[in-house]
């Protein structure tokens, strides 16, 4: 595994969008991961001007410190594993389509945007526009799977088309806004606008809350798909959902009618 | 062994390649997973009278939903034919059962997508969703929701391998099947798609009429010797037919080993032959002292 520290505090953004195992792989030597371009503020920079790198190369990367101030780290990445200690910055895994990403710390906007495949897990909370598409972009993420082990800023999984995010905490406005399928899971309370201008997908919410009046109440019933889901994030993420949960009944919301219609707002039935 | 070999004909089996899958049904407990898997394997004993082979494989340790699953294999002819069995038996026998879901259990590049064609049951109100790079249709039924994945595994398969116990009267000749049946269904990827995994009324191709393509197997009847060659031994009254099914060659095998040394050792056994049609219709000749030999080395 590569490891990478921080050497000091970082006053103005690094953006590092080929710090990613795509690229480290086919690295030789200590050296040329050390002259890995970034931009510093408006300047050419390298890595090694920031990191100290050490270790093996190979597709996995151990990366440490305060990182706010580092923007695009994992950009377009495809393969391998990133492991961040420490807090991040913004970007973090844009247009990811394969491998793993492992955040243990708080994570700043547009984690994930444009994701297509792979999986990343934070334990701490992400800020706003996480799994959601850039502004003027039709699609957002489109494959993958997201575990917030805390809580999401506004706007998560906007233009959602497909994948799987699940936040154990809360999650702020306009949760899966214009989500065209997908499914998101949020078991902490979610802030309002849930769901608006969405086509079809699933948002799977644990707790009741106030819902946009163009979601219509459908029925209560038992989604056996819920099982599929419970087995599946268990097994990644060494998950437990409450028991009541996976195999509950739900109170379905079909909406948002001022669109297609045919998505759904599934509320665990107490 | 030799005692072994000295009932054990010198002859082989005529198998055929047929294309197979595996389902996995889930349920909220046993009684209704079995109910799902008794009703798709049903009336599905021989591929001529029924259109396709089916039996149940076996009980599933872990489930993709994590309820009770059990796997059943159909056998078919051609991809085409499996594809519309599939679509008949999920349709009717696991959509309509309660609790109910379908899962594809084998492992295949080569899927037929049966849920793509059953999710129109769901009149427009379907979701599909897509799990672990697998996708499921979310079908709304008034029970609730039924969960049929899309794609289902097929892979080329071995059909029609099989033994003939003959015993001195038909309670050994059962009790003999009986215990291959058992011995024979410790393998994975094999079904025996007859009653009980028994054959009491193995054919032969053609008769005398012209619209039959297979009637009773004359040679083996034990009370047609005078009209017939004599190939059955003195003493043979009763005749029992165990025909396999399986995803590979190496499974078929496998399986006609352990039920020939089960059957073997039983009491009133004096003979065990295979049916074939003298290696010109079926693609596999399964030599029966051939697989007692590799099943020896192993």
């Amino acid at each position: 595994m590569l490891r990478l520290e921080l050497m000091e505090e970082l006053k103005i953004p690094v953006e590092a969008p080929k710090l990613k195992p795509d690229v480290i792989v086919n690295c030789s030597s200590i050296k040329d991961v050390e002259h890995i371009p970034v931009h510093h503020g408006n300047e050419d920079a390298y890595l090694g001007d920031f990191f100290k790198v050490s270790g093996e190369i190979d597709d996995s990367v151990l990366i440490e410190g305060d990182l706010r101030k580092v923007k695009r780290i994992g950009e377009g990445m495809s393969q391998g594993s990133i492991e961040i200690h420490g807090d991040v910055g913004m970007h973090l895994a844009k247009d990811m389509s394969g491998g793993k990403v492992f955040v243990d710390g708080n994570v700043s906007d547009w984690m994930a945007s444009g994701m297509s495949g792979g999986i990343i897990r934070v334990n701490g909370s992400v800020g706003n526009f996480a799994c959601a598409s850039y502004w003027g972009e039709k699609g957002g993420m489109s494959g993958g799977v997201v575990f917030i082990n805390g809580s999401a800023g506004a706007d998560l999984g906007r233009r959602m088309r497909r994948g799987i995010v699940f936040v154990s905490g809360s999650v702020g406005k306009f949760v899966g806004v214009d989500v065209i399928a997908g499914t998101i899971f949020v078991m902490g309370e979610a802030a309002e606008g849930i769901g608006a201008g969405m086509k079809r997908g699933s948002i799977v919410l644990y707790r009741q809350a106030g819902l946009l009046p163009s979601f219509l109440y459908s029925g209560e019933f038992k989604p056996y798909s819920m099982l599929l889901y419970s087995r599946y994030l268990g097994d990644l993420f060494q998950l437990e959902l409450p028991l009541e949960f996976e195999s509950g009944y739900f109170r379905r919301y079909m909406g948002d009618f001022l669109s297609l219609g045919k998505g759904e707002i599934l509320v665990w039935s107490h | 062994m030799n005692s072994m070999l000295s009932v054990l004909e010198d002859t082989f089996a005529e198998a055929f390649k047929m294309y197979g899958t595996r389902l996995v049904i889930t349920a909220v407990n046993e009684q209704w997973a079995m109910h799902a898997a008794k009703c798709i394997t049903g009336f599905a004993t021989s591929v001529i009278g029924c259109g396709c082979e089916a039996g149940i494989e076996g009980e599933v340790e872990r489930t993709l939903d994590g309820r009770f699953g059990i796997s059943v294999l159909i056998f078919s002819m051609s991809k085409e034919s499996l594809e519309k069995q599939l679509l008949n038996r999920i349709g009717q026998c696991v959509l309509t059962c309660p609790t109910a879901s379908c899962f594809n259990g084998l492992d295949s590049e080569d899927k037929l997508l049966v849920g793509k064609k059953l999710r129109y049951f769901g009149d427009g109100f379907q979701m599909s969703k897509v799990i672990g790079g697998r996708r499921f249709w979310r079908i709304p039924v008034m029970e609730g929701e039924a969960v049929i994945e899309e794609g289902y595994g097929v892979t080329e398969s071995v059909g029609g391998g099989n033994i003939l116990i003959l015993a001195d009267s038909v309670e050994h000749a059962l009790y003999a099947s009986e215990r291959a049946v058992s011995s024979a269904k410790c393998i994975n990827g094999v079904i025996l798609p007859f009653p009980g995994g028994v054959v009491r009324s193995g054919s032969k191709v053609g008769s005398k009429y012209k619209f039959l393509h297979a009637s009773t197997n004359t040679a083996f009847v034990p009370q047609l010797r005078a009209h017939t060659s004599g190939s059955l031994p003195s003493g043979v009254r009763s005749v029992m037919e165990i025909v396999f099914d399986g995803l590979s060659l190496v499974a078929v095998k496998d399986a006609m080993r352990l039920a020939i040394e089960a059957a073997a050792e039983s009491e009133g056994v004096l003979k065990i032959s295979a049916g074939n049609y003298g290696g010109n219709l079926g693609k596999y000749k399964i030599y029966l002292r051939e697989v007692m030999e590799v099943g020896n080395h192993a």
